[in-house]
C-alpha cells in the first residue's frame, strides 16, 4: 500500500521552516552562525558583507586625497585627511543593519560630525539637503540637511579602533546610525549642499525613499 | 520491464528549474562570499539576476503544470507515493555511492526512495527560499526583524538546497550509477 510520503515531507519541510522562524527565537540566527563558522573567510567573518555597485574599489593615496564640501555654501572646503581629523573625532556605537537582513551589533565608528563639517562650510539659507558622492564614480545618495545634523551622523574614518579598510569605505564613509546601511556612502569624496534631496542610486533602482529601520 | 523514460515536458521542467537554480546559486554565492562580491562588484546587476532567476523558477513551476497537468500530475505521484520497497531502500541508503549498486531488477521504478526524498526536500527548500526572499527584496514593506528572520531562513535553506543539489549532481553525473560513472565502468 503506497502512501503520499513525499507530499507529507514537502509540507513538513515548509512547516518546519516557518516554525523555525516564527517560534525559534534566536535559534535560526544561532544555527546560521554555527553553519557559517567553518566557512571562515567564505562567510562574512567580521559580520559585514561586501557591497559595491561597480567592479572595483576606488584607489586613493593619503597625500593626494581630499574631501570636497561645496555647492550652496559660503566657504567651500577641500580637506585632506589630517585636516578632516583636526575638526575633531567622535565615537558612535550603533548596530549596522542591511536591507537584505544581515546586521552587525554594536559597531564602533570613529569620525567627524557631519553637522560640524557642513557648519564649517557655512551653508547658505537655500541649502536644504546634501548630495553625497562616492569615489567609485557611480554611487550617489542624498540626505536632508535636517537629518544630516542629527547626533550620530558622522563621516567615519575608523572602525573598531582601526582606520577604515578599503572594503569598509576607506578613507572616509558616511554613517547614519538610524538608517539602513545603503545610506552610508562608502569611499566618500564629495559633499554638495543642494536645494533639495534628489534620487539616490538605490532609490533610482526601486528602493523606497525612506531608509529608516522599521520596528 | 524497463524504466519509463522522462518525457519532453519532464525534461523541460527539470532543466529549466536546474538552469534557474544554477543562476540563483551562482549569484547567491557572489552576494554572500565577501571576496567574490569584491571581485565581481556590480551589486545591482547581481541582485537583479538573482531576482529574475527566482521569477523564472516560479513561472516555470506554475506554467508548465498548467499546460501539461496530466503528465506532470503523474510525475508528482511517481515522486510522492512511497511503498514498502522505498522504506526498504533506507536500510542501506549509502549503497548508491557504491559501484556494486543496482536498482532492484524485479520491479524497476521511476525513482528510488533517495530521489523521492530529494525531490520533496528540494521542493520544500525552494518554496522557503522564494517566500523568504520576498522580505529581503521588498524590505521596506516589512519590519526590520521580519527581514532579519527571513534572511536567516534564506541562508539556512540555501545551505540545505546546495548540499542536496551537490549530492544529486554527484550521483547523477559522477556516482557509480551516474552518467560518467557508467561510462567509466564500461571502459
Amino acid at each position: 500500500m503506497s502512501q503520499p510520503v513525499g507530499r507529507r515531507l514537502f509540507l513538513a519541510g515548509l512547516a518546519g521552516g516557518v516554525a523555525l522562524i516564527a517560534l525559534g527565537g534566536r535559534l535560526p540566527g544561532a544555527l546560521r552562525s554555527w553553519l557559517e563558522g567553518p566557512l571562515g573567510e567564505l562567510s562574512p567573518s567580521d559580520g559585514f558583507h561586501f557591497y559595491s555597485v561597480t567592479g572595483s574599489i576606488p584607489s586613493w593615496d593619503r597625500a593626494g586625497w581630499r574631501l570636497a564640501v561645496d555647492g550652496l555654501v559660503d566657504k567651500p572646503l577641500s580637506l585632506s585627511l589630517d585636516e578632516l581629523t583636526s575638526i575633531g573625532l567622535q565615537t558612535v556605537t550603533a548596530d549596522f543593519h542591511c536591507v537584505s537582513g544581515w546586521s552587525v551589533s554594536s559597531v564602533r565608528w570613529r569620525g567627524v560630525s557631519l553637522a560640524a563639517l557642513v557648519d564649517l562650510a557655512a551653508v547658505r539659507p537655500a541649502g536644504r539637503a546634501l548630495r553625497l558622492e562616492s569615489g567609485d564614480g557611480a554611487y550617489v545618495d542624498y540626505l536632508d540637511l535636517e537629518v544630516a545634523r542629527k547626533p550620530g551622523v558622522i563621516v567615519a574614518l575608523g572602525i573598531r579602533d582601526t582606520p577604515l579598510s578599503s572594503e569598509r569605505g576607506a578613507p572616509a564613509r558616511l554613517v547614519v546610525p538610524f538608517y539602513y546601511g545603503y545610506k552610508g556612502v562608502k569611499w566618500l569624496r564629495r559633499i554638495t549642499v543642494v536645494e533639495s534631496a534628489g534620487v539616490g542610486y538605490w532609490e533610482a533602482r526601486g528602493y523606497d525613499a525612506d531608509a529608516r529601520i522599521r520596528d | 520491464m524497463t524504466r519509463t523514460p522522462a518525457s519532453a515536458t519532464e525534461k523541460a521542467l527539470h532543466w529549466s528549474v536546474a538552469a534557474a537554480v544554477l543562476v540563483l546559486l551562482v549569484t547567491g554565492v557572489v552576494m554572500y562570499v565577501p571576496s567574490l562580491s569584491q571581485i565581481v562588484g556590480q551589486r545591482f546587476w547581481v541582485r537583479t539576476s538573482h531576482l529574475v532567476a527566482a521569477i523564472v523558477l516560479v513561472a516555470v513551476v506554475l506554467v508548465l503544470p498548467a499546460l501539461r497537468w496530466g503528465e506532470l500530475r503523474r510525475l508528482e505521484r511517481d515522486l510522492s507515493f512511497w511503498d514498502r520497497a522505498d522504506w526498504d531502500w533506507f536500510r542501506r541508503p549509502w549503497d548508491v555511492f557504491l559501484s556494486t549498486y543496482h536498482e532492484p531488477a524485479a520491479e524497476p521504478r521511476r525513482f528510488n526512495a533517495g530521489q523521492k526524498l530529494l525531490a520533496a526536500l528540494v521542493a520544500s527548500a525552494l518554496v522557503l527560499l522564494v517566500v523568504s526572499g520576498v522580505p529581503m527584496y521588498w524590505w521596506w514593506l516589512f519590519a526590520g526583524e521580519v527581514v532579519q528572520r527571513a534572511r536567516d531562513l534564506h541562508v539556512l535553506a540555501s545551505f540545505a538546497v546546495t548540499a542536496l543539489i551537490a549530492g544529486h549532481v554527484y550521483l547523477a553525473a559522477l556516482g557509480p550509477s551516474g552518467l560518467l560513472g557508467k561510462r567509466a565502468a564500461k571502459r
